[in-house]
């Protein structure tokens, strides 16, 4: 196993040196006092003409632009690139004959060496593999900085709010000098985001506080090759997020934050959303039911094999198998008779624990639903002497919190459809004499107007409107 | 520190605690310290000091759960089908086999939490997660594999706990209260016997498809996703073979480890590792097989997007590692273990260091090429493990270690019962008690002659 890390060691060692790179423990340096521009011209024999391994040498802090251009004009066909920046994971668009020119632009706030390399495997890929961009690092200055930080807006869970830290050095603001934005969590402070000064000296970021209670909100500011560091610590008391009535169709997600979403349907290219909770049981329960019973028999087993080690613990067989038999029937039926006694109990109390754990989530959490079906005909009448196309009926009810079977006939010779958009309901194309059923839950009252979902079907298709009302 | 001459070989590391021990796990414990301080950086600044970015999601992390869930295996296939098949030479070594299974799960189980930006939220799995979610499949059938394995390596373990209980004196007390404790009061009377055969039987039959299925669905983590490389319909037969294969190799390296250290030669003799050296030649064989189904389909087409994957492994960026895993990882091995000259423990040895390394960078390359070969080329991506990724890795194999050491200086690493009579001198009432089916033999624990032995206190 030693020798097993070695060899791992080995292999970090084979890996390019910004392997280690990325280390962001410490709040890098940076201010952006000074802009570096550089020009690379890239074609299939390298980095500016023939060069393979051009380094862009950098100071921490510095803000980089950095144009490429085509250089493969001459070629009869195009060759396109994307230049890509590891370390910093930034990407040029296409360069290409049509779009000769792209850029990068970034501060450079972390240090070391960092290649960048054309993503596509263009005419000249492997002359195009060893540019680098080599950020040195900068030892912070003597002259005192002020940070002040505060927010702007409501500080309630969930909500956006502006957070703006203004950097002075003496009564100047700082301009284009990088200020790290950090929240309290549950691990210390975490980093949250990065803006850069304006010219006064303003950083702004919009950040959306996930938790509540007493939080903390720090600005930092780690210095340039003459301004000193500094910091600000703003305590903010974060609202909980209001408690909000039921949505139509909410599924907890896997965040556990409500989110409300379309109403749950099962529409032809639809997949139920099974999940173990929070969904109504009639649609969970076949998968539940599969995988209690496989993942069960097999615990159910170790049940039996925790028997058998009880049964050791107590080390002798109980007193009415004793009587029964002599050592020849203890390792007969008797003894197993009375183990599956107790496995019997142990089952049927699992049974019950699991089922109400069940029940409750099942019940608590979603009312008991009944079934309502509907049915839509679209078919053509005359009116005025004129082909008309209708939903018939033109208005259908159904009752909120219901579950909602809604079976829609073509009876056209016409292909025709029926869609509700602020339902996500669609039944496709339904071809002359076929029949879709639409299922969903009823979650909010209103009047939902319906459409035909094919257009062309008809020449009146935009007059084919019916209504879906949903009472309370 | 005392030893007692009458101080059985099997037991001897129980007893005795050398200073190299000590420094040993004095090293394990820093570099797991140096994993925690690494943990610790993640859990303040988040995901975002790994090399791991929204293209490449899956590093190193996922990397060792693989690789740790694949050696696990060994203890549940290995022993429990050699135990069924009733082969005697597996005796010695299938406790060794199934700590690895204990060990290898408890630190691999914790990689998919490490690789969780906010792994206080691990209990919304279980409260939101979907059940069509391939995640909460393993969630579930790791969990049980972890009991079934647990339970596996403790039922054999009994009667050595309880002589050890009886027979151990000077340890320390908690020492003696883990004994009384997992000894449960046995006493080797037929009652027990019975008792203890029927569970041993259940559990050998139980563990070997629950191994198998937990694999499978480890392989379909990858396989149930839409992407090059891994939309694939061997996968899981592919990670179930190279979870053995690898295994074999882990059981190879320990026996050394311990042949040497413990000076266990009377037990682990060449006959076992050249038995388990077979059945690696052969496990390799296979993976062999499978890696030309793997590749060679894909290859013959060279469809767009899988021929960018396969440009990327075969000659781009990836082609170092993707060769290390092949030729390091299967052919040096299979060459090594086929040369009269090199058919030795040391030579079986080094072939399973090939093997182990060789597997772990295989499971680097299934997982982060895919990912970084996205199907639209405008978003590929490379990935580079970061310090604290490394960090993690080392504390990873480093707590493994550990563990694997400690069980072995509390626990007799090969079973004394199971073995009465082997490097021993058979005591005058030793008349062990045969107990049929499922291929083991339960001889009176009470009757080995281990004499009085005296250990430290810990």
């Amino acid at each position: 196993m030693l020798l097993f890390a070695l060899a791992l060691l080995a292999f970090a060692l084979i890996l390019p040196p910004n392997a280690f790179a990325l280390d962001t423990s410490t709040p890098p340096a940076g201010t952006s006092e000074q802009i570096k521009a550089f020009t690379v011209i890239v074609n299939r024999y390298g980095f500016n003409g023939t060069d393979k391994t051009l380094s862009l040498n950098l100071s921490q802090g510095d803000a980089v632009h950095i144009t490429f251009v085509y250089g493969d004009g001459e070629l009869s066909y195009d060759n396109p690139h994307v230049i890509f920046l590891r370390g910093y994971d930034l990407r040029t668009t296409v360069i290409s004959r049509s779009n000769p020119i792209a850029t990068l632009d970034f501060v450079a706030t972390e240090t070391g060496t960092f290649a960048f390399y054309c993503l596509v495997p263009c005419v000249g890929m492997e002359n195009l593999s060893s540019g680098a961009v080599v950020v040195a690092p900068r030892p912070p200055g003597n002259l005192p900085t002020a940070l002040d930080v505060m927010l702007d807006g409501a500080t309630i869970q969930g909500q956006s709010v502006n957070m703006a830290a203004t950097l002075a050095q003496g009564s100047q603001p700082v301009s284009n000098a990088r200020v790290d934005f950090y929240v309290s969590t549950t691990f210390g402070p975490m980093r949250v985001g990065t803006a850069i000064t304006d010219e006064k000296g303003v950083a702004r970021m919009g950040y959306r506080f996930g938790e509540s209670g007493n939080l903390a909100v720090i600005a930092e500011f780690a210095g340039t090759g003459s301004l000193a560091p500094s910091s600000k610590q703003l305590n903010v008391l974060v609202e909980a997020r209001p408690e909000e009535p039921p949505i139509v169709g909410i599924l907890p997600n896997a965040m556990g934050e409500n989110v409300p979403r379309l109403p749950y349907a099962v529409g032809q290219n639809q997949i139920p959303d099974i999940r173990a909770v929070g969904v109504p049981l009639s649609q969970s329960l076949p998968v539940i039911t599969l995988v209690l019973l496989i993942v069960g028999s097999v615990w159910a087993t170790y049940a039996y094999v925790f028997a058998q080690i009880r049964a050791i613990k107590s080390g002798s067989p109980p007193e009415q198998e004793r009587k029964e038999g002599g050592e020849g029937k203890l390792q007969s039926t008797s003894v197993r008779q009375g183990f599956d006694k107790r496995i019997l109990i142990g089952a049927v109390l699992v049974a019950i624990v699991v089922a109400g754990v069940f029940a409750y989530y099942q019940l608590g959490t979603t009312p008991q639903v009944k079934t309502e079906t509907i049915k839509i005909d679209i078919k053509e009448v005359m009116q005025d002497n004129i082909e008309r196309h209708i939903f018939d009926p033109g208005t259908v009810t159904a009752h909120k919190g219901n579950h909602i079977v809604l079976i829609v006939t073509n009876t056209d010779e016409h292909v025709h459809g029926l869609v509700i958009p602020e339902l996500n309901l669609n039944t496709g194309p339904v071809n002359s004499g076929q029949q879709v059923e639409l299922k969903f839950d009823a979650d909010i009252a209103g009047t939902f107007t319906i459409f035909c979902s094919v257009p062309g079907c008809a020449p009146d298709h935009a007059q084919m409107i019916g209504q879906l009302v949903v009472v309370a | 520190m005392k030893e007692s001459t009458s101080i059985p070989k099997l037991l001897q590391p129980l007893a005795n605690y050398s200073k190299a021990y000590y420094a040993f796990v004095g090293f394990l414990l820093g570099v797991i310290g140096l994993g925690a301080y690494a943990y610790s950086t993640q859990l303040q600044n988040g995901l975002v000091v790994t090399g791991m970015r929204n293209n490449v999601l899956w590093g190193l992390y996922i990397t060792n759960f693989v690789f740790f869930i694949g050696i696990s295996h060994v203890g549940a296939l290995m022993s429990a089908i050699l135990r069924l098949s009733g082969a005697e030479w597996r005796k010695p070594i299938t406790r060794m086999a199934e700590a690895i299974t204990a060990c290898s799960l408890a630190v691999g189980a914790l990689m998919p939490i490490v690789d969780l930006g906010r792994p206080d939220r691990i209990l919304n799995i279980l409260l939101y997660g979907r059940i069509q979610s391939p995640i909460l499949w393993d969630f579930i059938s790791i969990g049980t594999y972890l009991v079934g394995s647990l339970v596996f390596l403790l039922l054999p373990l009994i009667p050595d706990i309880a002589m050890l209980r009886d027979r151990l004196s000077g340890v320390s007390s908690l020492r003696q209260r883990i004994y009384r404790t997992l000894s449960f009061g046995w006493r080797d009377t037929p009652y027990q016997q019975d008792r203890l055969e029927k569970a041993i039987g259940v559990m050998t039959i139980l563990i070997i498809p629950i191994a198998i299925s937990v694999h499978t669905v480890v392989s379909w983590i990858f396989a149930m996703t839409l992407r090059v490389g891994w939309n694939s319909s061997i996968f899981g037969p592919y990670f179930v073979a190279g979870a053995l294969l690898s295994g074999v190799a882990s059981v190879i390296l320990a026996m050394a480890f311990f042949r040497h250290f413990y000076r266990l030669e009377d037990y682990l003799t060449p006959k076992h590792f050249r038995n388990l050296a077979n059945l690696m030649l052969a496990m390799i064989i296979v993976y062999i097989y499978f890696v030309l189904n793997e590749f060679l389909t894909p290859a013959y087409k060279w469809e767009t997007a899988e021929g960018q994957l396969l440009g990327a492994l075969f000659t781009g960026e990836f082609s170092a590692l993707f060769m290390a895993a092949q030729v390091g990882g299967l052919v040096v091995p299979a060459i090594l273990l086929s040369l009269r000259r090199t058919r030795n423990i040391l030579g079986y040895s080094i072939a399973s260091m090939f093997v182990v390394v060789g597997i772990w960078i295989k499971r680097f390359v299934i997982i982060v090429p895919t990912l970084a070969r996205s199907q639209i080329a405008e978003f590929w991506a490379t990935y580079q493990p970061s310090w604290v990724e490394w960090s993690i890795t080392a504390a990873a194999f480093a707590g493994f270690i550990l563990l694997y050491t400690v069980f072995s200086r509390v626990f007799p690493i090969v079973s004394v019962w199971e073995t009465a009579g082997i490097g021993e001198v058979p005591s005058e009432t030793a008349s062990p008690t045969t107990i049929s089916g499922f291929g083991f033999t339960a001889s009176q624990a009470s009757s080995v002659q281990i004499g009085s032995v005296s250990g430290e206190d810990l």
